[in-house]
């Protein structure tokens, strides 16, 4: 089975677009969705409703929105990137943010790459397709192994 | 003194004379002598062991008794008279052979001749040391009043001098006195306990009072009361250091009016040796007048120096206060763009992407107008998020701090013109880039401007029309004003300076599209790198865009 990605986002109409691109992408791994930025912890720590890691395991990829109700989605990425293991999952933020000091503070935590949402349907669709083939099929990922 | 010899006396002499002849020739002290040049034999009258010390009667003749000094002097005239057959008489000195007395003696002698040779010689000795000493003591007294005489006269030219010394002395006091009563000062001369002894007409005017008032009042009556402690210590210093003392003071008038004086003070030592002090007042009223007015300007000064402090320290805390305020809305903005960036474009992407999506997925069942009216939707949508995007960057560049550098001009233009190749192949357009100089510039923000230039000038060609565009430069004063030319439609004179207006559109969406802030952020980039941006055009034969930037070495 591929691995999982995780769409860490709040907005349900974005939630909807991005799957939708998924499914016209035709990509085929499994895309499980944090609402905020405390599920995406619960998620990654398995912790709560996500203790099984069978049923959720660690992402190969984190789609990651700035924007979240409660812990920002830079606050999530530092809380990664201070984990054992996590710390090597490569995260892509997606947002609508372009705004410079987002930008620079999202690398110097450590962001593997930063994308903003167009709204054009097919933009975001290219986008995912084009995330789609480097992060998921070119990319050699790193061992995310829990210890 | 007869010097013709008395015969009757010479033989009376050597003829034994009488007894009352005797003690006459005695009382006169004179001897009789007879001197044969024959046998050498002399005689003297019985009286000479008296008057002479010499043995009477004849003895054998002798020079012996007479002063060496007058000896050859006598022997000599003896000798000469003899040879001449004359009379002689000398005066010399002699000393008595019984008891060493010096007397002074007048020998005549009368030489008598036998057959024309001189045969003996008879005279007398007087002694005239009585008369001789008299002459002496008078010639003394002569000399004596001579002395005295000239000693007179000397006297008498001493005591012209000394007159004249006087009168000019007296002139010279006189001078003085005028000197000291006109003096443009105050002199006083004051006893030890502090009375005036002494004062000149102007320590009197200075004090209003007639001069011989003055006499013997303590000065100390003159001085202002607030002041006596210094005229006090000024006399206590003069008394214990001795060195001259100084003050300045208050004196009050007898009429009550206060003086201001500088007060000199000297001890002194009078004539007779009483000590004493002199005084020197003057008037300083107008300096200290002068001094006081110059302090209250200056206090006055310092006053306004202290209110402008105080305005400066409130201008200082208004310009914080509002600084403080500048850099709160400046970061109330700064969270506007960020929400607008963020929340303004999710129902866009919401109204685009399902509208589409009802197009994707349900195509059968919409009826063709519905189909245009999604459509209508999902356009509507992608050019608000335009406009919210050239919003925000032309509010980017209002407020992020730039960083200027030297930067490859032409790279840059090149470089926008790589960004917009899909544009440029689209519309077939001719873009010619000549050699530019190095900048002092943003790299982001040149690339906006020249994005924005070329995107403008790709726009607006007419109908059908194939843009061409040329880049150049040329100095401008100290700047470099970059041209970007097109052939397109031109903007009418009137509109030059709207076009770089935010949101001004001169033609309708369905002509030419775009959001009207375009060149509103050319100009404002261009200012914020220190330049400015400006269009030179005619409709119909194309504009002429220029950028002033700062040259690289003007860094």
């Amino acid at each position: 089975m591929a691995p999982v990605v995780l769409l860490v986002e709040d907005n349900v109409d974005d939630v909807i677009l991005i799957e939708r691109a998924f499914e016209k992408a035709r990509i085929v791994n499994p895309l499980h969705v944090a609402g905020d930025g405390d599920e995406a912890l619960d998620y990654l720590g398995g912790r709560g409703k996500y203790h099984d890691r069978s049923a959720y395991p660690l992402p190969a990829l984190v789609l990651l929105d700035l924007k979240l109700p409660r812990r920002s989605g830079l606050d999530v990425l530092t809380w990664m990137r201070a984990e054992p293991c996590i710390k090597r999952i490569p995260v892509v933020v997606l947002t609508s943010s372009r705004e410079n000091v987002d930008v620079d503070r999202a690398y110097e935590l450590g962001v593997n790459s930063y994308l903003c949402k167009p709204v054009a349907f097919n933009a975001l669709l290219e986008m995912v397709t084009t995330l789609n083939v480097y992060w998921l099929l070119l990319n050699e990922p790193p061992s995310i192994m829990e210890t | 003194m007869a010097l013709i010899p008395n015969p009757v006396l010479a033989e009376t002499a050597v003829q034994a004379p009488s007894e009352r002849v005797n003690r006459a020739l005695s009382a006169a002290r004179i001897v009789v002598w007879e001197w044969d040049l024959k046998t050498g034999q002399v005689l003297y009258s019985a009286n000479a062991p008296d008057v002479l010390g010499l043995a009477a009667g004849p003895s054998e003749f002798s020079w012996s008794g007479i002063h060496p000094d007058d000896l050859a002097n006598l022997r000599r005239v003896v000798d000469g008279a003899i040879a001449g057959r004359r009379d002689y008489v000398a005066k010399v000195r002699f000393i008595r052979p019984d008891n060493d007395a010096l007397r002074w003696l007048e020998i005549s002698g009368n030489v008598i001749c036998e057959s024309n040779a001189p045969k003996k010689i008879s005279g007398i000795t007087q002694d005239i040391t009585d008369r001789e000493e008299a002459e002496q003591a008078i010639s003394a007294r002569k000399a004596a009043e001579y002395e005295l005489r000239v000693h007179h006269a000397e006297l008498e030219s001493q005591n012209e001098e000394l007159r004249l010394a006087r009168q000019r002395l007296e002139a010279s006091q006189a001078r003085y006195f005028d000197l000291y009563d006109l003096a443009p000062v105050g002199y006083l001369t004051l006893s030890e306990g502090g009375l005036i002894r002494e004062a000149n007409l102007k320590a009197a005017s200075l004090l209003g009072v007639p001069r011989s008032s003055l006499a013997d009042r303590p000065l100390s009556r003159f001085i202002f009361r607030d002041d006596s402690n210094a005229y006090y210590f000024l006399i206590k210093n003069l008394s214990k250091i001795g060195s001259p003392q100084a003050c300045e003071l208050r004196m009050a008038k007898t009429d009550g009016a206060p003086l201001w004086i500088q007060m000199d003070a000297t001890a002194s030592v009078d004539q007779d040796g009483t000590p004493g002090w002199r005084v020197v007042i003057s008037e300083i009223t107008e300096r200290k007048h002068a001094e006081e007015s110059l302090r209250q300007s200056e206090e006055n000064l310092r006053r306004l120096l202290d209110q402008v402090r105080e305005m400066n320290v409130g201008l200082e805390r208004r310009v914080e206060e509002r600084t403080r305020a500048l850099r709160e809305a400046n970061r109330e903005l700064e969270a506007f763009g960020y929400s607008v960036s963020h929340d303004l474009r999710a129902p866009l992407r919401t109204l685009q992407g399902f509208s589409q999506a009802l197009l994707e997925d349900y195509p059968a069942e919409l009826p063709p107008k519905a189909c245009k009216y999604l459509e209508r939707i999902g356009v509507a949508a992608v050019r608000m998020d335009e406009l919210i995007q050239d919003l925000l960057a032309y509010s980017r560049l209002s407020r992020s701090e730039l960083r200027l550098e030297p930067l490859d001009l032409f790279g840059v233009v090149r470089e926008a013109c790589q960004q917009l190749q899909a544009a440029i192949e689209e519309s077939r357009a001719n873009v010619e880039i000549a050699p530019l100089p190095a900048v002092c510039g943003h790299h982001g923000t040149l690339i906006q401007i020249f994005t924005n230039l070329f995107s403008n000038s790709l726009k607006f060609v007419s109908p059908g029309g194939r843009p061409a565009i040329r880049v150049s430069a040329e100095p401008r004063g100290a700047l470099v004003r970059v041209w970007v030319a097109d052939n397109g439609i031109g903007i009418a004179p009137e509109h030059q300076e709207r076009v770089f207006e935010v949101f001004q559109r001169l033609h309708g969406l369905e002509t030419y599209p775009g959001t009207g802030i375009g060149l509103a952020i050319v100009r404002r980039g261009a200012e914020r790198l220190g330049g400015a941006a400006g269009v030179e055009s005619e409709p119909g034969r194309g504009s002429r865009f220029w950028v002033d930037l700062k040259p690289a070495e003007d860094k």
